[in-house]
């Protein structure tokens, strides 16, 4: 349900896949398994103002930095479907 | 103190505990069992006095064995409060509900755990897969997927919001560490009596999620059970122990919150269920932060005792890493923090000792008695309460 107008009428709508980094963390311990060491787990808000947990990736720990621009990318999983990650905005 | 109408006619009349281990060698339901009659020996009282009860959601030992256990006659009262330890003051809040209501005379609230022996709180939760009703979490569906699978990595991504924002780093967190263990060293029932660290150890601690919390800002994992007993100011006049009144306690969830992983509020570093709690206790009692001589405040990791310094205004939001390094939170400083040594220090049964560090502060027989003490603030967050003397 809508939490402001109690609406239930539902539609999709898609993102621009345009985020910034709100927060971010790298669990060292303990390791888990199916996932690379050095995962970095990312809170991103996107431009419309929703905020998800992700990953982000294709970048340098040193150079993260909270605020900056990411864009949306998807790979595979193991059961075929699709998982959106987040890197640094190439474009723009 | 004066006894007026703002405040609740309940008291807390009995604490009962087991010792805090890392392998009790006995079943929670048993722990249970113990602690529950330790409280009521504390208070003078038997099972069959005890109509009323009430623990945690995701406790494992059920009200009907622990009645059947115990030899209790009938409860009228029984209840589960919500979301882990951040609603560990919820079994308080509904003592005092049920006895002011008149659904019950004596209740008991009770949390007992195996958390280190049986299973590993603080480890990965990979492997959950249906969640416990009540945890109020979407931590399996938004972030397990992404691994962030403990409750360190879960709280890392808030705090590392909040380090960004006020200039806060890990060795900041070492002055909450570091004064805990420092109280628990004195206290014989802490895990960590005698066990003092200094900064430097901290310091010198692994990484558990970088670069936010080292091993020494995570609290432990801990064997034991704690209980209470609740019952009316009048009724505990005639018992054994100095009442520890429950001058009001509330729960709290606020707008777009989630336990352990509310990333989703305005501004993350606010401690948006802390300051409700806070808001309603000061105005159902008329009390503030000022009138406080004891803050039990519920730590899982060292960050969360900066939320509630803040949420609970004894700082202003960004103060309290100052405040912290200052003595603030010192036996002798503004506003003395879980003297018992607090989950990190003590024993971690999920804010129930904190709770009854309370009742003794109130009493006056604390291991670690801070002087003069007329109000105790309890804070969890998504649930908190202000014990007072009758």
């Amino acid at each position: 349900m809508c939490p402001v107008c109690q609406s239930l009428e539902r539609e999709e709508v898609e993102l621009s896949g345009r985020a910034t980094l709100y927060s971010w963390a790298k669990p060292v311990h303990p390791q888990l398994p199916m996932f690379e060491p050095g995962t970095i787990v990312a809170l991103i808000e996107f431009e419309e103002g929703i905020r998800m947990l992700s990953n982000l990736c294709e970048v340098d720990e040193a150079d993260i930095t909270i605020g900056m621009p990411l864009e949306v990318f998807f790979v595979e999983t193991a059961d075929s479907g699709a998982v959106h990650q987040f890197r640094p905005r190439k474009t723009r | 103190m004066a006894a007026g109408s703002r405040f609740s006619n309940t008291a807390i009349v009995g604490i009962g505990q087991t010792e805090f281990s890392k392998d009790s060698g006995r079943s929670e339901l048993q722990l249970a069992c113990e602690a529950i009659k330790a409280a009521l020996d504390d208070a003078g009282l038997s099972p069959a006095d005890v109509d009323g009860m009430s623990t945690f959601t995701i406790d494992n030992s059920d009200d009907v064995d622990l009645v059947r256990s115990l030899g209790i006659d009938n409860l009228r009262f029984s209840s589960r409060a919500g979301h882990g330890g951040g609603g560990s003051v919820g079994p308080v809040a509904h003592a005092m509900a049920a006895i002011d209501g008149g659904l019950a005379n004596v209740v008991v609230g009770y949390r007992a755990m195996n958390e280190r022996s049986e299973y590993r709180f603080g480890q990965s939760q990979l492997g959950n897969t249906g969640g416990a009703p009540g945890a109020g979490t979407g931590f399996i569906e938004w972030s397990l997927p992404f691994g962030s699978a403990t409750a360190a990595a879960w709280t890392s991504v808030q705090a590392q919001r909040y380090m960004h924002q006020y200039g806060v780093s890990n060795e900041d967190f070492a002055h909450v560490s570091v004064q805990l263990r420092k109280n628990a060293s004195t206290n014989p029932n802490a895990w960590f009596y005698k066990k003092p660290i200094t900064v430097e150890d901290h310091q010198a601690s692994r990484w558990i999620v970088e670069p936010v919390f080292r091993l020494l800002d995570c609290t432990q994992e801990s064997d034991g059970a704690v209980a209470f007993v609740a019952t009316s100011c009048e009724r505990a006049r005639d018992l054994r122990q100095t009442p520890a009144r429950i001058l009001h306690a509330t729960q709290a969830i606020p707008r777009d919150y989630e336990t352990v992983t509310s990333y989703y509020h305005d501004d993350v570093c606010r401690f948006d269920a802390g300051e409700a709690c806070a808001k309603e206790l000061y105005r159902r009692t008329g009390l503030g932060p000022e009138h406080m001589q004891v803050g039990m405040l519920y730590d899982h990791f060292t960050i969360a005792i900066y939320w509630h310094l803040e949420a609970n205004g004894f700082c202003k939001p960004g103060e309290a890493a100052d405040f912290v390094r200052d003595g603030g939170i010192a036996l002798d400083g503004i506003i003395p923090v879980s003297p018992n040594g607090g989950h990190i220090g003590e024993a971690y049964i999920h804010g129930m000792n904190n709770i009854a560090e309370g009742v003794r502060q109130i009493r006056g027989t604390a291991a670690n008695q801070v002087s003069d003490v007329e109000h105790v603030l309890i804070s969890a967050g998504m649930s908190g309460a202000i014990l007072g003397r009758d």
